[in-house]
């Protein structure tokens, strides 16, 4: 009656989207368990409290089908992960009840930043030139990370920055690679 | 640092996938973040988990927030709030029920601390207190999936609480329930809160109740559940939690499930009914239900404790029913403290058992002969 199903979903997102719009609670226990727990995490991140983040949790996924029959979610990772903060970030702000509901209602669709997708796309060869415009930490950070796959701990030791310090560099420096592909490729355009 | 360093990088990865490594090619699933979470992955794992969250936004922000002290203990309160497959609107009653199990806890730490203060200030009683009170312990461990499915039945011969001369099965009123029947208060039967003498006639209103409310349903003992749960004698009462905003979902739900709005006695009624008809198992996933709402029911922890044992889960219905003997009202104080030296022998721990069975013999109440029979024949 309570009892928690282990995850066996290996449907999409997008199938199992399909399946609450149409009224199937199992495949909203299947987004439960996609979900929950990094939406749980997404709540601790704002408000720094369980019960607050298990509340919204809560909500977010009692709510969850009239908002998919509502809004046309192409990507439900993105889309749902903007959901949860917005809603975090509207209770921190002490919002009422009918301004959270007009958010969810008017909620653009995320927006990709500007050149993600060249950065996903790019081979290595591309990857190559635009890394070697990098500054020197976030050049050797974003090569021992993405290159060589050291684990945060390890670039750290192999830097003498820490953790945090390398997950700087690394956001930076992912930053600074999504532009200047992206720059390349205006220029190519013109 | 050169190109050369990365040499092994090329050799190993030119012609996978990771010929594009900014490309997410995987999700971390629940159990590998955990591992991460917790320090127990090793530094590809931890690298694995990286990589994806540097890919991913949701992760990444998940991974900042659980890493927070106290948020990994608290996933799994959370999990007992996932979505119900193939129930509509049963999902939305766990979630309240959730909210009512915590509501009904702290009004029941209220009540209780009145009860005892009460007691000691108007008449002038020292109250006895258990070396360990229900609110005290620690919650009761999640039951897994299909754990009571799994169990057993136990042969007839080594069923509990099935017994016409058992304490909690004098027959003194027997009334079958219907679903919707009001159920008035019954007269006294002598059923008193443990710490009060049988010549006490003053005191709280709330108290007297306590002990004057014992029903029998199926011919097995209920405290009536005004004697516990003040506030409400609901199963699931969607009005008092919820916010504002679930108020139409409620209604529809309320339409489409009578469960939502039953009152206890009627659920408690059909649970016992299991019992009675040695459904064990069916009977024990109605109580459970019900101490999700009332974790502190006397009546649910009982038999719950008693399904535990006849289903061969003995250390369950050692909780349970040690819970039960606690109850501050004492309804079931002597038979828990038996079936839990039972349950007790039964997994094993004799030295327990038998200590618990000499404190039997010491109390000299209802099952002192038993124990002290019992005792002997060890």
């Amino acid at each position: 009656m309570f009892l928690r199903r282990k995850s066996i979903a290996t449907e999409s997102d997008e199938d199992l989207v399909a399946r609450v719009r149409k009224g199937d609670q199992a495949g909203l226990g299947d987004l439960w368990d996609r979900y929950a727990h990094l939406l749980f995490g997404v709540g601790m991140k704002y408000l720094k409290d369980t019960e607050r983040s298990k509340d919204c949790v809560i909500e977010l996924f009692t709510e969850l089908p009239a908002l998919l029959a509502k809004h046309q979610v192409e990507r439900l990772r993105p889309w749902i992960h903007t959901v949860m903060r917005n809603r975090c970030l509207l209770l921190l702000r002490g919002a009422k009840h009918h301004e959270e509901l007009k958010e969810d209602r008017s909620l653009p669709a995320p927006v990709e930043e500007v050149g993600e997708a060249q950065l996903r796309e790019a081979d290595l060869q591309r990857l190559e030139n635009a890394i070697e415009q990098l500054n020197d930490l976030q050049r050797d950070c974003i090569r021992l990370f993405h290159l060589e796959r050291l684990c945060y701990e390890q670039v750290a030791q192999r830097t003498s920055l820490s953790v945090e310090q390398v997950r700087s560099n690394l956001q930076n420096g992912r930053r600074n690679l999504r532009i200047i592909l992206q720059h390349h490729v205006d220029q190519q355009a013109r | 640092m050169g190109a050369a360093t990365y040499g092994s990088y090329y050799n190993t990865m030119s012609t996978s996938k990771h010929d594009k490594p900014f490309m997410p090619d995987h999700t971390v699933d629940r159990d590998r973040l955990m591992a991460y979470l917790e320090g127990r992955a090793d530094p590809a794992e931890q690298w694995d988990v990286e990589r994806a969250m540097e890919n991913d936004p949701l992760l990444h922000d998940a991974v900042e927030g659980l890493s927070q002290t106290g948020a990994l203990q608290a996933m799994g309160a959370l999990d007992n709030a996932r979505p119900s497959p193939g129930s509509n609107g049963r999902w939305v009653r766990m979630t309240l029920a959730l909210s009512l199990m915590i509501v009904g806890a702290a009004a029941w730490l209220v009540v209780s601390s009145i009860m005892e203060e009460d007691v000691v200030t108007d008449l002038g009683l020292a109250q006895e207190h258990p070396a360990t009170t229900i609110q005290e312990m620690q919650p009761l461990p999640q039951w897994e999936e299909l754990e009571i499915e799994a169990a057993t039945e136990q042969p007839e011969s080594l069923l509990i609480g099935h017994q016409v001369d058992d304490r909690h099965a004098e027959a003194m009123v027997s009334m079958p329930m219907e679903r919707g029947v009001t159920v008035e208060p019954m007269a006294p039967s002598g059923v008193e809160p443990r710490s009060l003498s049988s010549e006490t006639t003053a005191g709280p209103e709330h108290l007297r109740r306590s002990f004057q409310q014992v029903i029998y349903l199926h011919d097995l003992k209920v405290l009536h559940p005004d004697a516990m749960h003040p506030i409400t004698s609901q199963i699931v009462q969607a009005e008092r939690h919820v916010p504002a905003r679930h108020e139409d979902m409620d209604l529809r739900d309320q339409e489409e499930d009578p469960m939502r709005t039953m009152a206890y006695l009627p659920f408690m009624d059909a649970a016992l009914a299991k019992f009675a008809q040695l459904d064990h198992k069916g009977s024990l996933t109605d109580l459970l239900f019900l101490l999700e709402q009332y974790p502190t029911d006397a009546n649910a922890l009982f038999y719950a404790g008693l399904c535990s044992y006849n289903l061969g889960m003995y250390e369950r219905a050692q909780q349970y029913l040690h819970r039960a003997s606690l109850h501050p009202t004492g309804v079931f104080d002597q038979e828990a403290e038996w079936y839990h030296a039972l349950a007790l022998e039964r997994s094993g721990d004799r030295e327990a058992a038998h200590s618990a069975m000499q404190h039997i013999v010491e109390e000299d109440g209802f099952y002192a002969t038993r124990a002290r029979e019992h005792l002997l024949g060890q």
